[in-house]
């Protein structure tokens, strides 16, 4: 689609490069540990070694006796300000820093102030904490068994370890549908726990001003006016007021939802400013981020497909087992304590659906942060998709074809979903012929078939996902009772240029420059000429903040919206400098003609100048706007993902040879940030499916608490993406755009998984858990007797 | 996690068995081992340092030898206490000294050993080669502690 605005203004669809990058590339960025104020002291944490077990004692006088080392705070100390515990955002409660019990390991356990980061570092060596240790819970399924000891004792009317159990659909009419069904498929799947290892780890630099009694919280978070709120809320009585708490979040090194929560580290460190009076910061290690916070999925899933004979989906049926450690400290909507997870019955079309969680506590970390995704929809794509592929196999058809016969076609948009859902629009078809075209399907099929009779190992996997993101209408999206609208605030000056603020905060997505082009593309100013800021609670207007691919659906609408009021007003303006009627006046990007005199003309850059010199009577002065947008609706992008991997047979490795990517985010802002947003999910994608995972021996120790044994894919592992897309506007978003950051962290892994169950499909295989490490695909060669 | 471990050397069972089953000559014997006070009959005090790649972990705590004369069989039960938040260690070990018919005698170690926080963390896939570089020095002190004792014994 070409754009509507030219290469000067630079409005939707102009791949405009991204105007943060100078500052990034050049080392001029400013991210939290930039941050250095005068007088600040250093905060480190002295975390347990031990999954589960009794603090008998900690000894700090050895600490205090390094030099630089001011204080140590413990659980013990907090209490007395009643701040040792906090809530979650999921109205759970976690501790901040314990009085007698460790419940995970790397768990918080005291806090170091010191002149420096190393005399910090020492005086953590130095506290002497006595443990005894207790046998922990580890596996979810054990905690749910009867002898299976309650560990959240200190929650009243806890008798067991389920935090909740939800549910979604008519379980009788489901039931009916699989009684009846001629074809009923299952399979059983983990998507395990995975950390977001963004770039940067998580700190803050937390600065209390005891004469003012005003905090300044500079913090990496994606929802800064989220913070203050809840810092309101749980620490007012000790005098924190919100209009004296400032949350400032600067450049963020990526968040992907682990800088969502608040961890108890951030409230240690405002605490000790608070107590101290002084600056205090906080950075974490690679290994701390690594090992108590930022914890994504742990879904442990029991899928079931009910179909016809010839493959026509009827029924779904999943039960799922949710393993979120020591506390559920998710990010997630109020009401949706499973997320966003009834998205499973995905791009098909079919009579009924009945989808179960169960929550568990288990002696590990909190987890289940909405790791570049809707909030559990990557577990529930991952998991119908791959039972798609065994009901594929189970009836004879080809996975693409079966796909092909059960998508819920486009005349039935707005479609209502089984679990509740209203899809606003939809082409899967469009986008399925995309993605075989570009990677040439039929021929791959007939390579495989000829390598298959060779004894070669290929797969092809094909993944037809539907996203739900843009968190959300106001009825049924709040956090702790805030609802999850969003918002923007455009000022025009005098000389025609523009400030725009918005209550969300880019950690990599590129704000600064898609905000501009949506306020380019609404009032035609050049972008270039539109300075967005994000982040500082004393500026911005209230936003819940960046996750879940909501900044296009919610902020990126309030900017457009805002940006029509004030082109509104400059119609007003128009009309006046141009002695004729609004009604007379013809818009194109930037300019305000008369019907019929295209000469005569004024531009928004005349009106701007005019809203401050030359006002028509009883109009305000000033050229500003703000507004509050409450989605209507989600936004459902979707696409297909096909990948072709190769099986060493004497190694187990699985290699990505091809991977093509078909998109349909709507409208599209800017098309370079979006192939980037799909490039750096894609690659998201294949770590997950093939490399990474936090797994927990039975003691509880992180086995993979470091990059030495997370494996995050490098550029050696990625393949060249291949992306395309189709266009599907969303019919209730006023630009017709709708999220798209995070479809390629969902869509890729069951694509991958898809792959090398399909180069294995003929040896009997239906189902790998990923991450499909090279172990596991050569245990099953040898079972198969098929390596070399 | 379980540590099998055995090896077999040119010397009498009973000169061996000598040597494993004197706390005070083991510790001298065993890699970063110290016995420092006894507390009991079964029971000292003492300290373990172990290198594993990057890491040094330095233990404090108590171990125990339960003998068999007659098999010439140990049980040893190792409990410690990491430094600076370096975590736990167990140890359990079932050790036998047997005679072979060359003379000479088989040892075998069977050890079941948890250890918690970051030595477990960093040190999975290290542990195995890690304490089997420890038997080698082991091996290699004892041997030439039994050749010194023949020497010693030498008129």
């Amino acid at each position: 689609m070409a754009p509507k605005t030219s290469a000067d203004i630079c409005g939707m669809g102009h791949s405009m490069k991204r105007k943060e990058d100078p500052r990034f590339l050049q080392g001029k960025g400013n991210y939290i540990d930039d941050i250095v104020l005068p007088g600040m002291l250093w905060l480190d944490i002295v975390r347990s070694p031990i999954a589960y077990g009794k603090i008998k004692g900690i000894d700090s006088s050895k600490a205090l006796e390094v030099p630089g080392v001011l204080a140590v705070l413990t659980g013990k100390d907090l209490e007395a300000y009643n701040l040792h515990w906090m809530p979650t955002l999921m109205s759970d409660t976690q501790m901040v820093l314990p009085t007698d019990t460790v419940m995970y390991q790397a768990q918080e356990v005291a806090a170091v102030i010191a002149t420096s980061r190393y005399a910090a570092a020492d005086g953590v060596a130095a506290v002497e904490v006595d443990y005894e240790p207790m046998k922990p819970v580890i596996d979810p399924f054990k905690a749910l068994e009867e002898d299976a000891p309650v560990l959240r004792t200190d929650k009243e009317g806890q008798t067991d370890n389920r935090i909740w159990h939800w549910e979604a659909g008519d379980k009788e009419a489901t039931d009916k549908v699989f009684e009846e069904a001629d074809v009923v498929v299952r399979e059983s799947m983990h998507v395990p726990r995975i950390h977001v290892a963004s770039i940067e780890t998580c700190g803050c630099v937390a600065d209390f001003n005891p004469v003012e009694g005003h905090l300044t919280v500079y913090m990496t978070t994606q929802a800064p006016h989220a913070i203050r709120t809840v810092l309101a809320l749980v620490a007012g009585h000790v005098g924190l007021s919100e209009e004296k708490i400032r949350v400032v979040s600067p450049d963020i090194g990526g968040g992907f939802g682990g800088k969502v929560p608040v961890y108890p580290g951030y409230v240690v460190a405002i605490a000790a400013s608070v107590v101290l009076g002084k600056p205090v910061k906080w950075i974490e290690d690679r290994m701390e981020n690594l090992q108590a916070d930022s914890f994504a999925r742990d879904y442990h899933m029991d899928a079931e497909l009910a179909a016809d004979a010839d493959g026509k989906i009827r029924g779904l049926r999943i039960k799922t087992l949710a393993d979120h450690g020591y506390s559920d400290a998710q990010a997630a909507p109020s009401k949706f304590p499973a997320g966003l997870f009834s998205i499973c019955t995905g791009s098909y079309d079919m009579e009924q659906a009945y989808a179960e969680v169960d929550a568990v506590y288990t002696n590990k970390p909190p987890g289940g942060v909405a790791y570049r995704c809707s909030f559990r929809v990557t577990e529930a794509v991952h998991c119908m998709e791959r039972v798609v592929d065994t009901l594929a196999h189970k009836v004879g058809k080809d996975p693409a074809q079966l796909r092909e016969e059960n998508f819920i076609p486009k005349e039935a948009f707005p479609y209502q979903s089984p679990l509740g859902w209203e899809y606003d629009s939809g082409d899967y078809q469009a986008a399925m012929d995309k993605a075989r075209e570009m990677i040439g399907y039929d021929d791959l099929r007939r390579e495989q078939a000829e390598k298959r009779a060779r004894g070669e190992l290929m797969g092809i996997g094909v993944c037809s996902f539907t996203e739900v993101l843009g968190a959300g209408p106001s009825k049924d999206f709040d956090i702790l009772g805030i609802k999850m609208f969003d918002s923007a605030e455009v000022r025009v000056h005098p000389t025609g240029k523009a400030i725009a603020r918005f209550g969300t905060k880019s950690q990599g997505q590129g704000h600064e420059t898609t905000y501009a082009q949506i306020i380019a593309e609404e009032l035609g100013l050049p972008a270039a000429h539109v300075q967005v800021e994000e982040g500082d609670t004393d500026t911005a207007p209230y936003g819940l903040g960046t996750y879940a691919s909501r900044s296009t659906p919610t902020a990126g609408a309030a900017g457009a919206m805002a940006a029509r009021q004030i082109r509104a007003k400059a119609a007003k303006i128009a009309a006046h400098l141009m002695e004729v009627s609004e009604e007379d006046l013809d818009w194109e990007p930037g300019k305000f003609s008369v019907k019929g005199a295209p000469d005569r003309s004024v531009t928004i850059q005349d009106c701007a100048f005019a809203a401050y010199t030359n006002l028509p009577e009883g109009l305000e002065p000033g050229l500003e706007a703000t507004n509050y947008y409450d989605p209507p609706n989600l936004t459902f992008p979707f696409g297909t993902y096909i990948c072709v991997v190769d099986i060493d047979r004497g190694t187990g490795e699985v290699t990505v040879r091809r991977f093509v990517a078909v998109d349909d985010c709507g409208n599209i802002i800017n098309p370079m940030i979006v192939q980037g947003q799909i490039h750096g999910g894609l690659t998201q994608g294949i770590g997950p499916a093939l490399f990474e995972e936090i797994p927990y021996d039975e003691d509880g120790n992180n086995l993979a608490g470091s990059f030495m044994d997370y494996l995050v894919p490098t550029s050696m592992e990625t393949p060249a993406w291949e992306t395309g897309h189709t266009i599907t506007p969303s019919p209730h978003h006023p630009l017709g755009a709708k999220g798209v950051g995070e479809s390629a962290t969902v869509g890729a892994p069951p694509a991958i998984a898809n792959a090398v169950v399909d180069a294995l499909a003929h040896l009997g295989v239906t189902h790998l858990d990923i991450p499909i490490t090279p172990d596991k695909v050569w245990e099953v060669l040898n079972e198969k007797g098929v390596a070399e | 996690m379980r540590i099998e471990e055995g090896f077999t050397i040119d010397a009498p069972a009973a000169e061996v068995w000598a040597i494993l089953s004197d706390p005070r000559q083991l510790s001298e014997l065993l890699p970063g081992a110290e016995i420092t006070e006894r507390i009991d009959d079964t029971t000292w005090e003492g300290g373990m340092t172990v290198k594993v790649g990057p890491l040094v972990a330095a233990y404090t705590g108590t171990v125990s030898f339960m003998l068999n004369e007659e098999e010439r069989s140990a049980v040893v039960r190792a409990l410690g206490q990491g430094k600076a938040g370096m975590g736990t260690a167990e140890m359990t070990m079932n050790s036998r000294v047997a005679a072979l018919p060359d003379g000479g005698c088989e040892v075998t170690m069977d050890s079941d050993v948890t250890v918690t926080g970051i030595l477990a963390q960093l040190g999975r896939g290290m542990t195995q080669v890690v304490s089997r570089r420890m038997l080698q020095e082991f091996v290699k002190r004892l041997t030439s502690a039994l050749e010194n004792e023949a020497k010693e014994a030498e008129p």
